[in-house]
C-alpha cells in the first residue's frame, strides 16, 4: 500500500499532505495532553511493531504482494491518535532510509495508513464492542475492526491511484502518472486485501493484542502489572522472522519501479509504455533501498534493516518522551 | 522638625544600574563551572550495575572503535551502528539524549572541517565514512560513560597495567575539579556582589581569580599529598579483586571474537 513517488501527481500529493496535517496537529495535541510520560516509549514499541509487520510481505493472487500494517493494533493499545503518530513516523523512516513509499507521496501514504486505517479500525472496534454483548464480543470487534480498517485504507489508496488517469493526461491522451483507472485499480487493490492481507492483519492484531493482554496487562489497563520483557522478546522474534517476507517475490500492486511498469500485465495485455510523469519524475536515493545492503545476502540485509528500523523507532520515542514533563495528578 | 532635614536628604534618589555594566562574564563563567560541577556530581550518583565487567567492556569498545576505524568499506561500520542503535534503544530517554548530544556535536564539528573536501573535491564517500566512524567512536564512549562512574573507569585502567602515576594524576584531577570549582565559584560570587555600576576594569579581576585558584590548588595538593603519605600511601594503587562470573566473561570474549570474525568477513568478502 506504500505509494511510490510519481504515481500520484504532485498536486494530488499536495492535497493529501494538506489533508493529513490537521490530523497530525490534532493527534500530537491529544497525545501530549493525555498520554502519561511513562507510556510515551510505548509509541516507539508500537511503531516498531508496525514497521516490522510491514516487512512481512505475503503473496497475493495475481502475482503481487501485500502486507499488514498494524495500525489498528496500536490504536487498541494507545488510542487512534497515538497510532497515527506511530505509523507516520514508521512510514517516514521507511521512506527516508529504505525507499519504501515515496517522499512526495508521504502525505498520501500517511493519510491511508496512519489516519484512515487506525481511526476506521478503532471506530469499528468501538462500535461493535458496544453493540455486541456476548462473551467473545471484544475478540470479534478486534478482528472485524482491523480487517475492515486495512480494507478501507486500501480502498482509499485505490481511489487515489484511480483518479490519476482521469485528471492528468498528456496532449496525446496518455496518462501522465498512474495509468490505471478506477475500474482496474479498485479491484486490483481491494480484492487481494479482502482475501489475504486483511486476514493477515486481523490475525496479527488479534494475536499480538491477546499476547500483550496476557503478559503485560499494564500496557492496556491502568494500574495493572506491566512487563515489557516479553513484548521485546516478541519484537526480537518478529525481527528474526522478517526474511520470511522475502519469500513473496512479486512487487506489490502500485509499487512497481519505472523499469517494471511497462511490462505489468492487466486484463490480459501489458501496458507497453512508461507514463511520462514517471519517466521524468522526482527520484530519491534511499540509504538502504528495498531493505537491502548491496553485497550482503538479501535475508541478512533484511534482518539488519529490521533491527535498525525497530531500534531507531524506539529511540526516537524514548527521546521524545524524555522531553515531556511529568504530569502530577491532582 | 522638618527644617532639620537636610536638602539632599529630601530629594528623590534616582539610581539607575547602567545596563552596559560588563559583568556578564561573571555570570557566564559561574554557570559554566556549575555545569561541570553538576556533571561530576551527577556521575557520582550513578547506580552502577555490573561494574566488575567494565574492563571487559572497555576492551570490547576499544576493539570496535579500532576495527571500525580500520575498515576500508562502509559495511562493517554500518553493522556497528546497528549494534549501537540496539544498545541505545535499551537505555532511558534522558541517557539517550545525552549520548546523542555528544554524537551530534562531534558530527557537526567534523562536518564543518570536512566541508571543503565535500564541496571542492567531491569526495562524498570518504566524508560520509569519516563522519560515520567518528559517530561510532563518540557514541561508544558516551554509552560507556553513561552508566559507569569515573572512578570505576580509572580503577579499570589499573587492570590494563597503566602506570600508577597516570591513575594518580587522573584520580586527583577528577577530585580537584570539584574542589577548585567550588573555590572559584566562591570568588566569582564575591566579585559579583561587590561590583555595582560601571567599571571598565572588571575583566581584569578574572586573571586574579585564575591566579588565586592556581595558588590554592598548589597549597591544597601539597597538603593532600602529605596527608596521604601520613596514611601510608606510597604511590601504589591496589585494586580489589572483584568476582567475575565466568559465563558473562565468556560472553564478552565470544562477542569480541564474533566482532573480529565479522570484520574479517566483511573486509575480505566485499571489496
Amino acid at each position: 500500500m506504500h505509494i511510490p513517488d510519481n504515481y500520484l501527481s504532485p498536486s494530488t500529493c499536495a492535497v493529501m499532505t494538506a489533508a493529513i496535517i490537521p490530523v497530525w496537529v490534532h493527534s500530537v495535541k491529544k497525545v501530549k495532553k493525555e498520554l502519561p510520560k511513562n507510556k510515551m516509549p510505548l509509541l516507539g514499541v508500537g511503531a516498531a511493531f508496525s514497521f516490522l509487520m510491514m516487512m512481512f510481505n505475503v503473496p497475493l493472487p495475481g502475482g503481487t504482494t501485500g502486507h499488514a500494517v498494524g495500525g489498528t493494533l496500536i490504536a487498541l493499545l494507545l488510542g487512534p491518535e497515538a497510532a497515527c503518530i506511530s505509523v507516520s513516523i514508521a512510514l517516514l523512516l521507511q521512506a527516508l532510509l529504505f525507499g519504501d513509499g515515496g517522499i512526495l507521496a508521504f502525505g498520501a501514504n500517511c493519510f491511508n495508513m496512519a489516519f484512515v486505517l487506525p481511526f476506521a479500525g478503532y471506530g469499528i472496534y468501538k462500535f461493535i464492542r458496544n453493540k455486541l454483548k456476548i462473551k467473545q464480543g471484544e475478540n470479534v470487534a478486534i478482528v472485524v475492526g482491523s480487517y475492515l480498517g486495512i480494507n478501507i485504507a486500501a480502498l482509499c489508496a485505490a481511489i487515489e491511484f484511480g483518479i490519476q488517469p482521469i485528471l492528468f493526461k498528456s496532449a496525446q491522451g496518455q496518462p501522465l502518472y498512474c495509468p490505471y483507472s478506477l475500474k482496474i485499480s479498485i479491484p486490483a487493490m481491494t480484492v487481494p486485501h479482502l482475501l489475504v492481507a486483511g486476514v493477515v492483519e486481523a490475525v496479527f492484531t488479534a494475536a499480538v493484542y491477546s499476547f500483550i493482554k496476557k503478559v503485560s496487562p499494564g500496557t492496556i489497563y491502568e494500574g495493572k502489572k506491566s512487563n515489557m520483557k516479553p513484548v521485546f522478546a516478541l519484537l526480537a522474534i518478529l525481527i528474526l522472522l522478517t526474511p520470511l517476507g522475502l519469500l513473496a517475490t512479486g512487487t506489490a500492486w502500485g509499487e512497481w519501479g519505472t523499469d517494471e511498469i511497462s511490462t505489468v500485465v492487466s486484463k490480459g495485455s501489458s501496458l507497453g509504455f512508461i507514463p511520462n510523469g514517471m519517466k521524468h519524475g522526482f527520484s530519491f536515493n534511499a540509504i538502504m533501498p528495498d531493505y537491502s545492503v548491496s553485497g550482503i545476502p538479501e535475508s541478512i540485509g533484511y534482518i539488519i534493516s529490521a533491527i535498525a528500523g525497530a531500534a531507531l523507532l524506539i529511540i526516537i520515542f524514548k527521546v521524545l518522551s524524555s522531553f515531556k514533563k511529568d504530569v502530577v495528578n491532582e | 522638625m522638618n527644617n532639620n532635614i537636610l536638602d539632599w536628604m529630601k530629594s528623590d534618589e534616582v539610581y539607575k544600574a547602567s545596563k552596559s555594566s560588563k559583568d556578564k562574564f561573571i555570570t557566564k563563567s559561574t554557570l559554566s563551572i556549575l555545569s561541570v560541577l553538576s556533571n561530576v556530581r551527577e556521575q557520582s550518583n550513578k547506580i552502577e550495575k555490573n561494574k566488575e565487567y567494565v574492563p571487559l567492556k572497555m576492551i570490547l569498545i576499544f576493539l570496535l572503535i579500532v576495527l571500525a576505524a580500520c575498515s576500508k568499506n562502509i559495511y562493517f561500520p554500518v553493522f556497528i551502528i546497528v549494534i549501537i542503535l540496539v544498545r541505545l534503544s535499551l537505555m532511558s530517554g534522558e541517557k539517550i539524549r545525552k549520548v546523542l548530544k555528544g554524537v551530534f556535536t562531534a558530527e557537526f564539528i567534523s562536518g564543518l572541517i570536512l566541508l571543503p573536501a565535500f564541496v571542492f573535491y567531491k569526495s562524498y564517500y570518504s566524508c560520509i565514512s569519516i563522519i560515520l566512524k567518528i559517530s561510532i567512536s563518540i557514541s561508544l564512549i558516551e554509552i560507556l560513560s553513561a552508566d559507569t562512574k569515573w572512578n570505576t573507569l580509572t580503577s579499570s585502567l589499573k587492570r590494563f597495567k597503566v602506570p600508577d602515576i597516570f591513575i594518580l594524576t587522573l584520580d586527583i584531577a577528577l577530585k580537584y575539579i570539584v574542589l577548585l570549582g567550588n573555590v572559584s565559584i566562591d570568588m566569582f560570587t564575591a566579585l559579583k556582589i561587590r561590583s555595582v555600576g560601571r567599571d571598565k576594569n572588571k575583566q581584569k579581576s578574572l586573571s586574579g581569580i585564575v591566579g588565586t585558584t592556581f595558588i590554592k590548588s598548589k597549597e591544597m595538593s601539597e597538603e593532600m599529598y602529605q596527608a596521604m603519605e601520613c596514611r601510608g600511601f606510597n604511590g601504589e594503587y591496589k585494586v580489589r579483586k572483584l568476582k567475575i562470573r565466568k559465563s558473562v566473561a565468556a560472553l564478552y570474549c565470544i562477542s569480541m571474537i564474533l566482532v573480529a570474525l565479522l570484520y574479517i568477513f566483511m573486509e575480505g568478502q566485499l571489496k
